[in-house]
């Protein structure tokens, strides 16, 4: 009998990593182009710019380890257009790539590359950049203004800003923003996060697809609405407080496309639920208690420390009976 | 694990290799911080310039030398319970004198900016474990050598990551400034710290498994 050895991530479907990433790519083609039709081509670029520097940097760490290059699953262009896609529009360009490199350079290819890394990469390329140039990625422009923003960094400097919901709830007091404003999108945030209702179609076609699990996402958004109904940041009924939480910042973002990283989430259904509902604590935590106005990054870098051991407790809790009765006999 | 081994001090005879045993073991092959991860909160925290990153080493090495010695002399006839609040009853004692020393004759900033690490010294865990595991189970010379090779091991550790941090975060290198165009305040954090560590930790597996290759 022989055993066909497989690199992780262990997927139950054939041609795995390949296909799963093609999904998330086309996934996010729909919000870049709801993002450029606010702002121009800057987004798009910017989303670019991302994945070219996570394949570019990706490639020449293949070749610093004498290794064949990973690029073909495209695990990498993923991780760069996520970080791309999580910098607000009136990022430099330099942003991103700085992103997307430490993404790939300091996190993924260290831990053995594609399936092996421990932490979702792009969370951690997110997490350095907020860490190192927040005033850069937490300025967002008007989506008002209703002119492309100009392709050259260097003009920038008069762009009408606005502060994004998150900042709003930062501050705590009164929104500015009702549930179709935020349904549609119209609200000043990151690229890719601020379209909500393509943000959920999008979802039910990774979901459609199997590329992300409906018992991770659910869990986590529960939690996170329980946590806004029960300690409301804004003045005006729980009801508001619950759509302006998880509307704003990138929290649905992260729900649907880092949270599901089929490489750092637990495999076992009890395991991911249990990872849904921590990973929804630590990002309302890093809200409420955190340094920036959005922290889900360092939320989901935490929650993904455990995820082993949450699988395992997933898989004891069923099997407690059978375990138990197992001693018994010995 | 070295200092699991017998209690029974042996006189062995290839004396001078059990003492460059002890020597690499804590300063490089089992690297007192990168290895054993053993000291890693100063460096985290106090470990972001160089002067700090000297003066740390040099107290270390002040607390942890007289510390290992006492011990390993003193130490087997002393009843266990008794151990772990001499020697840090000890060390706080050697290092009030430091620190006196580092506020009246040497910089009042210096002592500012060590902060809470300077007296932390005196518990710190390499001086706990060092102390009183493995001096207790050595011989007098074996545990002043070991002392010396993981105040050194420390000491370079701690000096690596607190010149790389200074340089980045505040463009200088021993409060000279270096002119240089390019600084990232947040260095300075532990994060960065953390990310350091951890590539000098797998720098040096890397370096083991090529020498024992060849």
């Amino acid at each position: 009998m022989t055993y066909k050895t497989a690199r992780p991530p262990h997927l139950r479907r054939t041609e795995q990593a390949s296909i799963m990433s093609g999904d998330v790519l086309i996934a996010l083609v729909p919000l870049c182009v709801f993002s450029s039709v606010y702002y121009g081509m800057r987004p798009i670029l910017l989303v670019l710019t991302g994945v070219i520097s996570a394949v570019i940097s990706e490639t020449l760490c293949c070749l610093f380890m004498r290794r064949k290059p990973s690029i073909a699953d495209g695990t990498a262009a993923v991780t760069g257009a996520l970080v791309g896609a999580l910098v607000s529009p009136l990022s430099p360009y330099w942003l991103p790539a700085a992103g997307a490199i430490f993404a790939i350079v300091a996190v993924k290819m260290p831990m053995g590359g594609s399936g092996r890394n421990l932490f979702n990469p792009a969370a951690a390329g997110l997490a350095a950049i907020t860490l190192c140039f927040q005033g850069f990625l937490f300025t967002y422009p008007d989506p008002g203004l209703g002119v492309p923003l100009p392709l050259a960094d260097n003009a920038l400097s008069g762009i009408i800003t606005q502060g994004s919901p998150a900042a709003q709830l930062a501050e705590g007091g009164q929104t500015l923003y009702t549930p179709t404003i935020l349904l549609l999108g119209d609200f000043p945030g990151p690229i890719g996060a601020t379209a909500i209702a393509i943000l959920l179609a999008v979802a039910l076609y990774l979901f459609i697809r199997r590329s992300i699990s409906a018992i991770i996402i659910l869990p986590y958004l529960a939690t996170c609405a329980m946590l806004a109904w029960a300690f409301p940041r804004v003045s005006g009924g729980s009801g508001g407080s619950i759509m302006v939480e998880l509307c704003s910042g990138y929290l649905l973002f992260a729900g649907v496309f880092l949270l599901n990283d089929p490489v750092t989430s637990p495999r076992h259904w009890l395991g991911r639920v249990f990872y849904g509902v921590l990973a929804g604590l630590f990002v309302m935590l890093m809200r409420y208690f955190g340094r920036f106005e959005e922290g889900a990054c360092f939320a989901i870098l935490l929650v993904n420390a455990f995820s082993t051991t949450l699988d395992r407790l997933g898989w004891y809790l069923l099997n407690l009976k059978r375990i138990r009765e197992r001693r018994r006999v010995e | 694990m070295s200092n699991t081994g017998n209690k029974s001090k042996q006189s062995s005879a290839n004396n001078t290799k059990e003492l460059q045993n002890a020597f690499f073991d804590s300063f490089l092959s089992r690297n007192i911080v990168l290895v054993q991860a053993i000291g890693i909160a100063p460096i985290l925290a106090a470990g972001i310039t160089l002067q700090n990153g000297v003066t740390l080493t040099l107290c270390t090495a002040a607390v942890l030398l007289p510390s290992s010695l006492f011990m390993s002399f003193f130490g087997d006839r002393l009843p266990a319970w008794v151990r772990a609040p001499l020697y840090t009853v000890g060390s706080t004692l050697l290092l009030l004198g430091a620190a006196l020393l580092i506020d009246r004759f040497i910089s009042q900033q210096l002592y500012a900016n060590l902060y809470i690490f300077l007296p932390l010294t005196a518990v710190n865990s390499l001086v706990s474990y060092r102390a009183g595991g493995f001096s207790v189970s050595h011989k007098p010379t074996v545990a002043l050598v070991d002392a010396i090779a993981s105040s050194l091991g420390f000491g370079i550790v701690i000096c690596v990551v607190s010149a790389l941090r200074e340089i980045t975060s505040y463009g200088k290198l021993w409060n000279i400034p270096l002119n240089s165009a390019f600084k990232l305040p947040e260095a300075a954090l532990p994060y960065a710290a953390f990310l350091l560590l951890g590539f000098m930790a797998a720098f040096l597996q890397w370096i083991k498994s090529a020498s024992e290759r060849d």
